[in-house]
């Protein structure tokens, strides 16, 4: 099992390097084509005049609810697309089941809050720059409370006993909520979808984030990323089981949904609690 | 017992509007218009189908009887459905799934598929697959006969119950609450979150109308996720690359696939 886990280690940690290399690229056409980044006029989104009072609700004609799926690089993805398919297949997923028949789900969750609890920084920030006082006041009372009362995050009592509620943030959705349009959709390898902004964003999230220049890159920084990985796939499995039974176009669809998700963290944020 | 008095008196109002031949007419509006509208549709729309029924009355031997009948029947049978709000609707229909799942004697070895035949049964009354077919399939709809309009709902119903009626069996105790509804005359939203055992809240809202003084979900966003949004850019892309009849024969070979 251990053998598994360092040689799923090395595997993406290499690569992810090039990963890397890549998002600068991205972010440098993001930089010259900052115009892409901006809302778009004529975008199908916006409603009609007089009907503002109903904007909750849809009408299929008008379909409304659809999201603006600017996919230049259509082609790229897919490809993209369909080796992080494979790679969940043939690599990420035997190595998860594994993982799971060894390791308790009582222990999963420890593992995944403990990840989750280390990278508060970037959700602090986050919160702060989007002027979410209360999401930032909470993340940072979170990593107290869960950092010493929760043994270093494994246990979450902020949740369990003092209500204190999570509250995810990232610099993609900053941008977003500071008025940049997504941009292009892009799949890169051993990286969940993005769009560009989403990209630059992942980017200035590692930035802030302390550990980033505490650990060493490589080795470790990647190794509990790739652990971190595995164990949310391991956790999630159940969810995903059959799901494809379901799905009749993959790409579209997973692309879809993560664009319809981000817009709704951007836009749909002054609900009540 | 308010279920029991709806379902019959709707089944009552039907028998007696199919049995005066008025089957095709109550088709043809289920096609063309039931569907919810923006709110300006939707009025104008309500004044029209009166308008409809006066004048297909006129072919009808005792005219009084049945227009009694039609008004009255609604009134007095569905007043009790109609008062609670999209939430109260949601909320029961909920904690009846919850009960079920919950439900240690159904939790028994060999009783896996009796319970899966319970929640489906409580799904129906509040899904609206009809709905949801005809949405997802959007404009593509207005092109297809009766008949593969019926057989698309129905494969997608199938495609939508191995989706997520399994899903269902995975719960385990986490909890639901209820975070506000917004009501605009026959439609509604009602958003809810699903608490995980990692403490995460997932956010799901439900898309509601109302037909027959009866709240029916026909959409639900998980995390802002549309169901019939996402489904609407499959199919397209689907139909947009080949055609709608191979997009039935995908859905067909799902279900083959799955042995269901």
């Amino acid at each position: 099992m251990n053998d598994a886990m360092m040689a799923r280690t090395r595997s993406i940690s290499a690569p992810s390097s090039i990963a890397l290399v890549m998002m600068c690229v991205a972010i440098a056409l993001a930089a010259s084509g900052c115009a892409s980044l901006l809302p778009r006029g004529g975008r199908p989104t916006s409603a009609p005049p007089g009907n503002g009072s109903s904007s909750v609700l849809t009408d299929m004609t008008r379909e409304k609810a659809d999201v603006d799926e600017h996919d230049p690089w259509q082609r790229f993805n897919e490809t993209m697309f369909e080796f992080n398919r494979r790679l969940d297949t043939y690599a990420l997923r035997p190595v998860a089941k594994g993982w799971k028949a060894v390791v308790p789900e009582r222990v999963e969750l420890m593992l995944s809050n403990a990840f989750d609890n280390l990278t508060v920084v970037p959700r602090v920030l986050n919160n702060a720059l989007q002027a979410k006082w209360d999401g930032a006041g909470r993340e940072l009372g979170r990593f107290v409370i869960n950092s010493t009362a929760g043994v270093g995050g494994l246990f979450d009592p902020a949740t369990a006993y003092l209500n204190v509620a999570k509250s995810p943030a990232d610099f993609g959705q900053t941008l977003g909520t500071w008025g940049a349009g997504p941009g292009p959709y892009l799949v890169l390898p051993f990286m969940d979808p993005l769009t560009v902004r989403d990209g630059a964003g992942r980017f200035v999230d590692f930035a802030m984030d302390p550990l980033s220049y505490v650990l060493p890159l490589v080795p470790v920084r990647f190794s509990l990323m790739a652990g971190s990985r595995v164990n949310e796939r391991a956790l999630s499995d159940d969810l995903l089981q059959d799901l494809e039974d379901s799905v009749l176009d993959p790409y579209s669809a997973v692309r879809n949904g993560y664009l319809q998700r981000r817009e709704r963290m951007i836009h749909d944020q002054e609900e009540p609690r | 017992m308010t279920t029991v008095f709806t379902v019959l008196g709707a089944w009552l109002t039907l028998s007696v509007v199919f049995s005066l031949g008025f089957a095709r007419f109550v088709m043809s509006a289920d096609a063309s218009g039931h569907a919810p509208r923006a709110v300006g549709a939707a009025s104008s729309q309500r004044a029209a189908r009166p308008t409809h029924f006066r004048g297909s009355r006129m072919t009808v031997a005792r005219p009084s009887v049945f227009l009694a009948l039609l008004t009255v029947m609604p009134l007095i049978v569905a007043r009790p459905a109609s008062a609670a709000t999209p939430m109260e609707a949601l909320r029961g229909e909920i904690d009846r799934v919850i009960k079920t799942v919950d439900d240690p004697e159904l939790k028994k070895e060999g009783r896996a598929g009796e319970r899966r035949a319970a929640v489906r049964k409580i799904a129906g009354e509040i899904f609206d697959v009809n709905e949801t077919a005809k949405r997802s399939l959007g404009r593509h709809w207005q092109a297809r006969t009766p008949a593969e309009r019926e057989e698309f709902a129905r494969l997608f119903a199938g495609l939508l119950e191995r989706a997520y009626l399994s899903k269902i069996e995975l719960y385990q105790g986490e909890k639901i609450t209820y975070a506000g509804q917004t009501v605009d005359g026959d439609q509604a939203v009602v958003r809810t979150r699903i608490i995980t055992k990692q403490g995460a809240e997932i956010p799901v809202d439900y898309r509601m109308f109302k037909r027959d003084a009866r709240w029916q979900v026909y959409d639900v966003l998980i995390e802002g996720v549309s169901l019939i949004g996402n489904y609407r850019t499959q199919f397209n892309k689907v139909i947009q690359s080949s055609s709608y009849e191979e997009l039935v024969k995908k859905i067909k070979a799902k279900q083959e696939g799955s042995g269901t």
